[in-house]
């Protein structure tokens, strides 16, 4: 009864304007913390362009240098000595800084008589670094004596050779990353006069790191077994800069001759503009979004104001506050739930367009979208409704007192 | 019920020549079955003594208590049982919802109180003419025919007292008789007392007591 009363200063046009702008706000959170939770999949992952970009460096090589050590066969290689890595460690540039772990003991690989690639000799070298700097999605990279097999990382660049170079000139088949894995063969280590055969897969291909990776427990437990006791001085390191387009850091590196991986740094520009571009849009988006339900509960507060002299009348009836609140209550929380639930539809629709692209780049959606987005969704509802119905309650409270 | 004012004078009267009042500045109470009619000439503050006892207005000096509370202090939900329970008023500006119809505008207050039946309301309705308009939007009504349904609708509740404002400034004598009738009734069935404001006296009706403001 008392809505016929309210009904009569109601504006349609007014609550269909707020019902469409509160609508076009939830669309755009819900879509945005969906694709949050699409994605996030693509920050968390080793693989992905997210992670930090390292910069490798080594020493450079001067024709000076190959010539003394040509000369000398026992002239120490260049190397970083633990005074050179401190300095570099202590630079501001420098976020993290580690050394590649190398082998002092001896390295062979071959094959099986009865492998695709039977008759296969080579001396090798293993590299380690720690495993927060593997670019591959590996889960067990560890070793212990007990393990069936040792993993082993190769560069990318070897695959993209063997296929694109070796396989094509030679007519052999070529070979994917997943196929790749399914290659074992046997390396033989040797040293202080002992000599033991293992196993070994490949398990990954990394885009950043140009060496044959082990884990670090191997490699310890080589050179304390068969080779000097511990690594060598590393002749590589790994920064990771606080900004790797830094002009300080570059210079510093000339200044030392230290040689740096440069062609795989540009990513890191476009990474840092699409942080920027990123972080713009979504604050653009929560503008909108808190814009839009201030349009919504800023439409309630007018009814309730045009309905002044009404509700002191009813006040004057005898009619309780929270009784002549209580219908635009009713109406706050249907409005509310209608446009949370119409909000779906198109949020599907949005979705749906975004995973398909994710798809093609790589990357699966997220099985958690739909219990993240109706728990959002749910919990939208419940703080709204509680914000108008004690907006609502102050307001006729205040024109009651 | 008793309604007990204890030295009230509003605050715009302050400033005001009030000495002749035989309400301001007084010891002035009404109580169980009495009518009063409380008379005087524009902007004395009829409406204002009205509205000081159901708790409208705040702007006083004084003390006023309506059976021992004061009407400032009490809380929401007393405020409402007072005003659809213990005091039922006619407001000089009536107070009634013009886009509602005449009926609806009755209903309003009947389904809140519960307190007649729809037979009963029809009665009154017929008695003061007003049977031909109930389905009217109020705005549609002449003066005289909206203070008759403000009657009416005061009349739909039970109350220790009534307060009319001004009630019968639109009517002529013999709707005027008919309502003061009606609400002479309505006055002994519920054992309650009136304050009614008038701006002179009615030869026709009786009070127990005349008051200038």
């Amino acid at each position: 009864m008392i809505w016929k009363v309210f009904k009569t200063e109601i504006s349609r046009w007014q609550l269909g304007a707020a019902f469409a702008g509160a609508f076009a706000g939830m669309v755009i959170v819900l879509a945005a913390l969906g694709f949050y939770f699409d994605v996030i999949g693509v920050f968390d992952d080793s693989e992905g362009f997210w992670k930090e970009e390292y910069i490798i460096i080594s020493k450079r090589i001067s024709s000076s240098e190959t010539v003394l050590q040509i000369d000398n066969q026992q002239r120490a290689k260049p190397t970083f000595t633990p005074e050179e890595i401190d300095e570099l460690n202590s630079q501001a540039f420098v976020s993290k800084l580690t050394a590649f772990s190398n082998c002092s003991f001896g390295v062979a690989a071959f094959t099986d008589n009865d492998s695709p690639l039977a008759g296969f000799y080579t001396d090798l070298f293993f590299e380690a670094v720690p495993t927060e700097y593997i670019d591959v999605n590996y889960d067990n990279w560890s070793w212990n004596e007990s393990d069936a097999f040792v993993p082993v990382i190769l560069p990318k660049t070897y695959l993209n050779l063997y296929n694109f170079g070796f396989a094509t000139s030679q007519n052999l088949p070529q070979v994917s990353e997943e196929s790749a894995s399914l290659v074992k063969f046997n390396i033989v280590v040797h040293g202080q006069g002992k000599k033991e055969k293992l196993k070994a897969h490949i398990v990954g291909f990394s885009d950043r790191i140009n060496t044959l990776l082990v884990p670090e427990e191997f490699i310890r437990w080589g050179n304390q077994n068969f080779g000097t006791g511990d690594s060598y001085r590393p002749s590589r390191l790994i920064v990771v800069a606080h900004d790797p387009s830094d002009a300080e850091m570059f210079r510093y590196f000339e200044e030392k001759s230290y040689d740096v991986n440069k062609s795989e740094l540009s990513n890191s520009k476009a990474l840092m503009f699409l942080r920027i571009i990123i972080s713009l849009v979504v604050a653009t988006g929560l503008l909108i979004t808190v814009l839009a339900f201030w349009l919504l509960v800023t439409s309630i507060l007018l009814l309730l104001q045009k309905n002044r002299e009404n509700i002191i009348k009813l006040g004057l009836l005898g009619y309780q506050n929270k009784s002549i609140a209580k219908p635009y209550n009713i109406l706050s929380a249907i409005m509310i739930l209608s446009v949370v639930v119409l909000a779906v539809l198109p949020l599907m629709l949005i979705r749906h367009y975004y995973v398909s692209q994710l798809v093609v780049l790589g990357y699966a959606a997220s099985s958690s979208w739909a219990l993240a987005i109706a728990t959002t969704a749910l919990g939208f509802i419940v703080v709204l409704v509680v914000l108008c119905l004690v907006f609502i309650r102050m307001r006729v409270n205040y024109f009651l007192k | 019920m008793r309604i007990h004012f204890s030295n009230l004078v509003p605050s715009p009267l302050l400033e005001t020549n009030y000495g002749d009042s035989e309400v301001w500045g007084r010891d002035f109470s009404v109580s169980g079955t009495q009518k009063v009619l409380v008379s005087a000439a524009s902007g004395k503050g009829k409406t204002t003594l009205l509205n000081i006892i159901i708790g409208r207005r705040s702007d006083y000096v004084g003390r006023v208590s309506v059976d021992g509370h004061s009407p400032l202090e009490m809380s929401g939900f007393e405020k409402s049982i007072l005003l659809s329970r213990k005091i039922s008023m006619v407001h000089q500006g009536l107070a009634l919802f013009d886009e509602l119809s005449l009926w609806d505008n009755i209903i309003l207050k009947n389904r809140l109180t519960k307190h007649r039946s729809d037979e009963e309301i029809m009665q009154m309705l017929q008695r003061l003419q007003l049977t031909e308009q109930i389905h009217q939007k109020v705005k549609t009504l002449s003066f005289g025919q909206k203070q008759r349904t403000a009657i009416v609708r005061a009349l739909c509740q039970p109350f220790e007292f009534l307060l009319l404002d001004e009630p019968f400034s639109h009517l002529d004598d013999h709707n005027t008789q008919i309502a003061w009738d009606l609400i002479s009734e309505e006055l002994s069935t519920h054992a309650a007392g009136m304050i009614i404001t008038s701006l002179g006296n009615r030869r026709t009706m009786s009070y127990d007591a005349i008051y200038n403001l």
